[in-house]
């Protein structure tokens, strides 16, 4: 699992790769949570390269949107794929956080 | 048609060893990606619940038979943990706000929607899981346009 970030018109775009399942979400929950507790308010996941979630990777996402919300601040993803995009309907997660399609999208919703 | 069996101790690797046992049973058979991901999601959650609730992270037995053909893949999960039915589970309501929403029982939400059928056996201190995916039939899918609807 790798996460790396990068600023695009003041969203804090965060770019997760690799698997983040059980084994990974320790390490990946605390980068999150450092993350989303520093300067930027608007936060994107970017899950292009995100091959595998399971429920300890929903819960890493969970736990950051909703301190985001509860800090004024908001999370959204995108590019999610196939099988990631699959469980994050599965779970609901749709109707709780904005998913897009591409990136272009997300950051015109965070500007609007 | 096929089949493989797996006895491992339930600790903190064995996420990872039957993901990635079944992940590679998977391709040797040729099986979709989309059922490779669904198998090894599914089992990834069973076993987590078992490594962490049904043994509360003391080592303990775990038993995983995998079987397919050309109508379904089935996995029967065997362990001594603590009774368990995962398919009479409160899973939590998906309508919630955000603010509301827990983390509890997603993974089993999981499960229940990814996998067509779940039974569950408590025979003597053993609990018995099988879970069944139904594999899309090609010649079906092309009359009908689609499959069940995963």
């Amino acid at each position: 699992m790798e996460i790396e970030t990068r600023v695009v018109y003041d969203v804090l775009v965060i770019d997760m790769s690799g698997r983040l399942d059980s084994t990974s979400s320790g390490d990946a929950g605390d980068r999150i949570m450092t993350l989303v507790k520093g300067e930027h308010k608007r936060v994107l996941l970017n899950l292009g390269k995100l091959d595998y979630v399971s429920s300890a990777g929903l819960r890493v996402i969970l736990r950051g949107s909703q301190f985001l919300q509860g800090n004024r601040g908001e999370l959204k993803i995108c590019n999610a794929r196939d099988l990631v995009r699959n469980v994050l309907e599965t779970s609901g997660f749709h109707s709780l956080i904005k998913l897009y399609d591409t990136e272009q999208e997300a950051f015109a919703a965070f500007l609007a | 048609m096929a089949r493989a069996q797996m006895r491992l101790t339930a600790d903190e690797r064995a996420v990872a060893r039957v993901t990635a046992w079944i992940e590679h049973f998977c391709k040797k058979h040729r099986l979709p990606q989309t059922v490779s991901n669904v198998m090894s999601l599914s089992l990834d959650e069973i076993v987590s619940n078992i490594v962490v609730h049904g043994y509360e992270r003391q080592p303990g037995k775990l038993s995983i038979a995998l079987h397919y053909d050309s109508r379904a893949f089935s996995v029967v999960i065997e362990d001594g943990g603590k009774p368990f039915d995962p398919s009479q589970a409160v899973i939590p309501p998906t309508g919630d706000t955000l603010a509301s929403r827990r983390e509890g029982g997603l993974g089993l939400l999981l499960v229940k929607n990814l996998m067509d059928d779940i039974t569950y056996q408590r025979t003597g201190e053993i609990n018995r899981l099988k879970l069944v995916k139904r594999l899309r039939q090609r010649s079906r899918q092309r009359q009908t346009g689609g499959g069940n609807g995963d």
